[in-house]
């Protein structure tokens, strides 16, 4: 199949062409980028200098639609609104890595983004591609809306224990991510001087993909939790480490009922590890074990005195909570293996 | 290879089947480390309480 990158000139577009140049059924055949058209793509992400020799190009939906089955969109949010109604139209496979379509409830994008959304019927279609928790829906999806690295984290990290009723009616999240998740376009915030060294929070209450979050406890646990979340800028490149804090008062939770909880919504996911280890040197999840890895690492610790359970979870932002889980949704989509293009063994030391 | 169950996380915990009383083994999937003990040919697992590594700060 031919595969389409629109948008491949920031980190994550970059990323989609790392994974899919060694993507055993996918052949790249077309990046596109309005700034750097017609340039090479490795003088805009070195990293493929010596892999591949395409130009990006005009994003033109002709163009893209003459050399693609598959297309991922990497635009920013807001952008996939005037391409997926047509690229749903025409029966390519569409992978869209913005929120644009990602809310089953219009009425959120109103709350959450401040504008109406003009395809409530292409929302009902979109399959949302966080491929643990819908794995099934995903087989045959022609509308995937891939999810960021924020709501990956915190939602993969609090399923297993909404699904379980081990969430009050407000969970707590605090998340530390690099400055890659800010993009490649960057600001004044993002000059050297200003990013290095850098701990801070930013959007500290109603971040938007907060939305997400809720929207996927609620489906899992079949109740509205309330998700408090502040993520926070820290002096990384690469890396998401998200931390939940669940009170559940009045209740007695033992450590192997989480195990448990864990085991029984991931066991069969290649992707997710569980990392609760008394030996060793790596006790707990840590982003420096996945960097560059779809892999998202999971743990908890049980907090009896205050009735709390603590969980983390540790990930690279532009793969795990980007381009390699929109890779790992569409492999499921259209039945190529879960893991191909993706298994990865994180380099240690990094 | 007999195996018996880790009483934290409830994995399968390997026990080489030439295991000797007191050998310790670990948990492969929580870290957890047991003194094996047998008695007339009953194998158990008794947490061993003496490891306190902590390689974090």
């Amino acid at each position: 199949m031919r595969a389409c990158v629109v948008g491949a000139s920031g980190f994550i577009g970059g990323e989609l062409l790392r994974i899919l140049l060694r993507h055993g059924g996918l052949e790249l055949a077309c990046a596109t980028s309005r700034r750097f058209k017609g340039e090479y793509v490795y003088r805009v992400h070195p990293n493929l200098r010596g892999f591949t020799n395409l130009r990006f190009v005009e994003p033109s939906l002709d163009a893209v639609l003459k050399n693609s089955d598959v297309v991922f969109l990497a635009l920013p949010h807001g952008e996939s609104l005037n391409w997926v109604p047509k690229l749903y139209e025409s029966g390519v496979v569409t992978v869209d890595l913005t929120a644009d379509f990602r809310l089953r409830d219009p009425k959120a994008y109103e709350y959450w983004y401040g504008f109406v959304h003009p395809y409530p019927d292409l929302l009902a279609k979109s399959v949302y591609g966080q491929p643990e928790l819908h794995r099934e829906e995903l087989k045959g999806a022609k509308l995937i809306a891939s999810p960021g690295c924020m709501a990956t984290a915190g939602t993969l990290m609090l399923a297993p224990l909404a699904a379980r009723g081990m969430l009050g009616s407000t969970v707590v999240v605090d998340a530390m991510i690099g400055s890659s998740g800010a993009g490649a376009e960057g600001g004044i915030v993002d000059m050297h001087s200003h990013r290095t060294n850098v701990v801070r929070p930013y959007r500290p209450v109603n971040h938007r993909h907060i939305a997400e979050i809720e929207q996927e406890l609620a489906r899992v646990s079949g109740r509205g939790i309330r998700v408090a979340f502040t993520p926070h800028a820290v002096n990384l490149v690469r890396g998401i480490f998200a931390t939940g804090h669940a009170f559940i008062e009045g209740r007695k939770v033992e450590e192997r009922d989480l195990w448990q909880a864990y085991r029984s919504m991931y066991g069969d996911s290649p992707f997710v590890r569980i990392v609760k280890d008394r030996s060793g040197i790596q006790r707990y999840p840590n982003v420096k074990y996945v960097i560059g890895t779809n892999i998202v690492d999971l743990g908890f610790e049980i907090d009896d005195r205050l009735g709390r359970i603590v969980t983390f979870a540790a990930m690279d932002n532009l793969v795990r909570g980007g381009a390699g889980q929109a890779v790992q949704a569409l492999n499921i989509a259209v039945g190529f293996p879960e893991t191909e293009g993706l298994m990865d063994v994180p380099p240690n030391p990094l | 290879m007999p195996s018996l169950a880790c009483s934290v996380c409830g994995a399968d915990v390997d026990v080489p089947s030439d295991v000797m009383d007191g050998e310790i083994v670990s948990c492969p999937s929580c870290g957890t480390k047991y003194i094996v003990r047998i008695n007339n040919g009953q194998m158990l697992l008794e947490e061993f309480k003496g490891d306190v590594e902590d390689y974090g700060e």
